[in-house]
C-alpha cells in the first residue's frame, strides 16, 4: 500500500470536509414564495407562513407553513398548537386547523431539515361576517421552549392572496 | 439525498401498476385532502427511518501462504504435487475493489448491517518447479477476493466526526489464477479458497452534511492473521446524523 498516496488523499478529503458548508439548509427567505415578514425564528429554527384561497369551495384559506432547522439536533414542534384568530367586524374568534384525520401531531423537526406543510383553516365562519384579518401566533408551536413571538397577520388581498399586514 | 431517496421510493410506489385500483391517489399535499404522503414526511425525525446505505472502495492485503495449496496432476492422474502458493508468490497480495453496505441503527448508538465487497489484484512471483511440474502466477489480474456478511457495530458521535467500532462476520472467497503445467503437458488454471471472516474494524465518519458521511475504515481478519483491509466509503443516512450528533 502506498502510504504516502493514501495520506495525501485522506488529507485532501478531510480538508474538503472541514471547508464544506452544506450543514445548514438555506434560510427560508431564500424560498421564492416566502415573505420575510412572516418568518419567526427560535435559535436556528425558522417558521414562515403564507395564506391563500386555493381550491376550496367554502372560502377556507389554505395555510402554508415552511419549516427549517439549521441546528444539529432535532427540535420538538407541534403545529397543532398554532393559535389562529380571525378578526371580523364584530370582534375576533379562534379558528381551527382542518385536520379530519388527526394527522397533525407533535413531531421533531429533524436536524438540518427543511420542509413545508399545507393545512386548510376550518370553520372560517363566512356567515358570521367576512374575515378582515387572520393572525397566527406561533409561540406555542415550540413545545420545549416558552418564547413569545409576534403574531403574523394577514388581510384579504387581491386575487387568491392574503397579504401580510404589519 | 434523503429527499431523493424518498422521492424515488414514492415515484416507484405511484408508478406501480399494482396500485392502479388503489384509492391512494395523490392529488394534493394539503392536510386532510391528501391520501398518500403523511404529515411531516419530509422534515420530521419520526418519519425518517434510521437507515443508511454506503458505497465505497476498499483494499485488502492477503497473505498467500495460508491455505493456498495448489494440487497439480498429470493427465493420467497418477502423479501429482501440492505446492503452497507462498513458494511462488512474492509477498502479500494487494487487491482493490468496491464494497456496498446497507444497515440501520437499532439503538441510539448501535447499528446492524450487511456488507459485501469484491476486489481484484495481481499476485506476482517467480515460477517454481517440482518433480517436473511447474507453477507460476498468471499474468494480469490473477487474484479475486469476495467477502460478504453481517456487520454489527457501535457508533460514538463526536460532532462532525463520529468513530465506530464494528465487526464483520461472514464468508470470503479467494481465487488465484495460475499457470500450472504437468510433465505431460496438462495445464490447470488456479485455486479457489473459501473461508470465514471475523474482522474487527475501526472507522471514522466525517459528516459532509446532516445525511451524508465520508468514512474511512481499517480491519484485521482474526481468522487469517496478517490479512488486513482498508476502505473509503460515502454513505447516505435517512435520519440526520443518524439521530445523534
Amino acid at each position: 500500500m502506498n502510504v504516502r498516496g493514501l495520506a495525501i488523499v485522506l488529507t485532501t478529503l478531510l480538508t474538503a470536509c472541514g471547508m464544506h458548508r452544506a450543514y445548514c439548509p438555506q434560510p427560508l427567505t431564500a424560498e421564492r414564495e416566502v415573505d420575510a415578514r412572516t418568518v419567526r425564528a427560535l435559535g436556528d429554527v425558522e417558521l414562515a407562513f403564507a395564506l391563500r384561497y386555493v381550491g376550496s369551495s367554502d372560502g377556507a384559506p389554505l395555510l402554508t407553513i415552511w419549516l427549517r432547522n439549521a441546528s444539529v439536533t432535532p427540535v420538538a414542534i407541534d403545529l397543532g398548537r398554532l393559535r389562529v384568530r380571525g378578526l371580523t367586524a364584530n370582534g375576533s374568534r379562534a379558528l381551527q386547523l382542518h385536520d379530519p384525520r388527526g394527522e397533525v401531531e407533535p413531531l421533531h423537526l429533524d436536524a438540518g431539515a427543511r420542509g413545508h406543510e399545507k393545512i386548510r383553516l376550518a370553520d372560517v365562519g363566512v356567515k358570521e361576517g367576512a374575515l378582515r384579518q387572520i393572525c397566527l401566533d406561533p409561540s406555542p408551536v415550540f413545545t420545549e421552549y416558552v418564547v413569545a413571538h409576534a403574531p403574523v397577520c394577514f388581510a384579504p388581498g387581491s386575487d387568491a392572496e392574503w397579504t401580510v399586514t404589519p | 439525498m434523503r429527499r431523493v431517496a424518498l422521492g424515488s421510493l414514492a415515484l416507484l410506489v405511484v408508478a406501480s401498476p399494482a396500485r392502479a385500483d388503489d384509492s391512494c391517489v395523490e392529488v394534493t399535499n394539503t392536510v386532510g385532502e391528501r391520501t398518500c404522503s403523511r404529515f411531516g414526511q419530509f422534515w420530521s425525525t419520526e418519519r425518517a427511518a434510521p437507515l443508511f446505505t454506503a458505497f465505497g472502495a476498499w483494499s485488502g492485503l492477503t497473505q498467500p501462504g495460508r491455505g493456498f495449496r495448489h494440487t497439480v496432476t498429470d493427465r493420467a492422474g497418477s502423479n501429482e504435487v501440492q505446492i503452497d502458493s507462498a513458494r511462488f508468490i512474492r509477498g502479500p497480495i494487494q487487491s482493490y475493489g468496491l464494497d456496498f453496505r446497507v444497515g440501520g441503527m437499532f439503538a441510539r448508538h448501535g447499528y446492524f448491517g450487511f456488507d459485501m465487497g469484491v476486489a481484484a489484484g495481481h499476485a506476482s512471483g517467480a515460477p517454481v518447479r517440482e518433480s517436473g511440474f511447474q507453477l507460476a502466477p498468471a499474468a494480469g489480474l490473477n487474484f479475486i477476493h469476495m467477502r460478504f456478511g453481517p456487520v454489527l457495530g457501535v457508533r460514538v458521535p463526536l460532532g462532525k466526526v463520529s468513530l465506530r467500532v464494528e465487526a464483520l462476520t461472514g464468508l470470503q472467497v479467494f481465487a488465484l489464477m495460475t499457470d500450472a503445467r504437468a510433465p505431460d503437458g496438462r495445464t490447470s488454471a488456479g485455486v479457489a479458497l473459501f473461508g470465514g471472516v471475523v474482522e474487527p474494524r475501526l472507522a471514522a465518519d466525517f459528516w459532509l452534511s446532516p445525511d451524508t458521511t465520508l468514512s474511512t475504515w481499517a480491519g484485521y481478519n482474526v481468522l487469517r492473521p496478517g490479512d488486513t483491509t482498508f476502505g473509503l466509503s460515502l454513505a447516505a443516512h435517512f435520519r440526520a446524523f443518524d439521530g445523534a450528533f
